[in-house]
């Protein structure tokens, strides 16, 4: 993931789709429902990157009993992204990352290893367990 | 052979679909009609297309509508006007073949699902459900090799448009109710593509929605924002049973991919998950050719909505991808043949697609209010 992160921020920072403005990601990496809250809030740190803007609001589907986790989550300067983090169900680990931007796309699809989430992304993963929790959108805080 | 009378002509999908009518055999055209207190513009579109046609400009339409001739009304008008004329031509006793999205409000939907069985007609809103990957994937969820089904993702995203041109970063205000959804240059393009993978996911699961949580946006076009129509949306929403679904839609700019734009939906089991892809197969072709290029704008139809106006200024189609995502399947309209001379339900019949109208109107209230909508 670290690389993809770094590739995906290398072409924003070179503008070769203009703007970034919402990120569709989807994570099959791992059989183990503990790691699907950190996969998810891993995306999502990284997505804030990629946009320089934080997240502002989201809201929760799924949870680790369900086998996966969906997050829509809202940014501060009016991006948006879509992230779904699933129990290995495939051959391989996979990642499939769609960032759009106003003048073009960037895609990933290919095998990817979990890593641990840093520990910055506690305040997001306390949102996406309250909204889980609530079964409503709820701000990042 | 069933007498086909069209409402709406150039400049709405009927291009696409009157081609369809009048290659089967079983049908036949028979006019190009509409309401009469039409704009000037919608006006002279439908006579162009009539003309274009070899076909009568029937102008007065509830004869047209009377007319024993005419079995089956395939109605292509504003989404605005959509409701009232359906529910005209079921009371007529026309069978419906329906653009998407259906109707304009959920109020709207439900009074052409009574219409249509009080008359006792056919109905069928056209989407994607016929195409070989939308088949593959009813397959795969029918065959029960994902286990149980958890969760269905679907991205529709149209590559169309000079996109850039949209004032960023500015979050957008939605409104509820939507008070206007089609304009010459813009549509609300949650509803224009959101609608496809509604269907697919109503289709595919046979669960209902229950909650929706929304967000639209305007990333790529001034047009749109001008407008105060989104550009891009995305949903999500939790179905009967503990289903969980989302979506992404909206029109992302000739240049976002080399072809129409993503289009796939996602399914998670218990036991597997699978992408499809509807890109896949593909045959790739890199070779010197001379690289596609975004045509000029078209005054009349800026974002590539009509395949008349793509032709119009000599769009050149995008080869880099060699794709058959129809197969040797019937058409949609041959399916909905299929469906009248059997004397059975469409799958996608306007009852089904009226749940796709309901849960975009809930997008919406939720966009405007923040909160997640419960149908």
């Amino acid at each position: 993931m670290k690389w993809i992160d770094r590739q995906v921020a290398r072409a924003v920072a070179a503008g070769r789709v203009g703007t970034p403005v919402a990120l569709r990601a989807f994570l099959y990496l791992s059989e183990d429902h503990g790691r699907l809250m950190e996969t998810v809030g891993a995306v999502l740190a990284a997505a804030g990157g990629w946009f320089s803007s934080p997240a502002r609001r989201l809201y929760a589907l799924g949870g680790a009993a369900h086998g996966e986790i969906t997050v829509l989550a809202e940014f501060a300067g009016g991006q948006t992204a879509l992230i779904s983090a699933g129990l290995l169900r495939g051959p391989a680990p996979l990642a499939n990352i769609l960032v759009i931007g106003n003048k073009g796309t960037l895609r990933f699809e290919g095998p990817a290893v979990p890593e641990p989430a840093p520990p910055a992304v506690r305040r997001l993963l306390s949102a996406v367990e309250r909204s889980l929790a609530s079964g409503a959108a709820v701000e990042v805080g | 052979m069933y007498g086909v009378l069209l409402l709406g002509g150039l400049r709405t999908h009927q291009e696409n679909y009157a081609p369809l009518f009048a290659a089967d055999r079983r049908s036949r055209l028979i006019g190009v009609s509409d309401e009469p207190e039409i704009p000037a513009e919608r006006a002279r579109w439908n006579r162009e297309f009539a003309r274009q046609l070899k076909l009568p400009l029937l102008e007065d339409l509830d004869a047209a509508l009377a007319r024993p001739d005419v079995d089956i009304a395939s109605i292509c008008v504003e989404w605005e006007r959509r409701g009232r004329l359906a529910v005209r031509c079921a009371r007529a006793g026309k069978h419906l073949y329906l653009d998407k999205p259906l109707a304009g409000s959920a109020g709207e939907a439900r009074a052409i699902v009574e219409a249509v069985r009080q008359a006792g007609v056919r109905s069928h809103m056209d989407t994607h459900i016929r195409t070989t990957w939308a088949l593959e994937a009813r397959r795969l969820v029918d065959s029960g090799r994902l286990g149980e089904l958890r969760s269905v993702h679907c991205d529709l995203l149209f590559a169309k448009g000079r996109s850039g041109t949209a004032p960023l970063p500015r979050p957008r205000r939605e409104h509820f109710p939507p008070r206007r959804y089609t304009f010459v240059d813009a549509k609300r393009e949650l509803m224009t593509t959101g609608v496809y993978s509604l269907a697919l996911i109503g289709w595919l699961t046979g669960r209902r929605i229950r909650t929706v949580w929304a967000t639209t946006s305007n990333y790529f076009f001034a047009e749109h924002a001008r407008n105060d129509v989104e550009d891009f949306g995305m949903m999500a929403m939790t179905l009967d049973g503990g289903l969980t679904a989302t979506l992404t839609a909206g029109r992302i700019g000739w240049s976002a991919d080399p072809m129409g734009g993503p289009s796939r939906v996602t399914l998670v089991g218990a036991r597997r998950s699978v992408i499809i892809d509807a890109w896949q197969p593909r045959l790739e072709v890199y070779a010197e050719e001379i690289p596609w290029s975004p045509p000029p704008v078209h005054p009349e139809d800026p974002m590539g909505f009509w395949k008349s106006g793509q032709q119009e200024v000599h769009t050149r189609p995008k080869q880099a991808w060699i794709v058959d995502q129809q197969g040797n399947l019937p058409t949609e309209v041959g399916y909905f043949l299929d469906c009248i001379e059997q004397g059975r339900e469409s799958d996608l019949s306007a009852a089904r697609a009226a749940d796709g109208v309901e849960a975009l109107m809930a997008a919406y209230r939720s966009a405007a209010t923040g909160e997640v909508v419960t149908l």
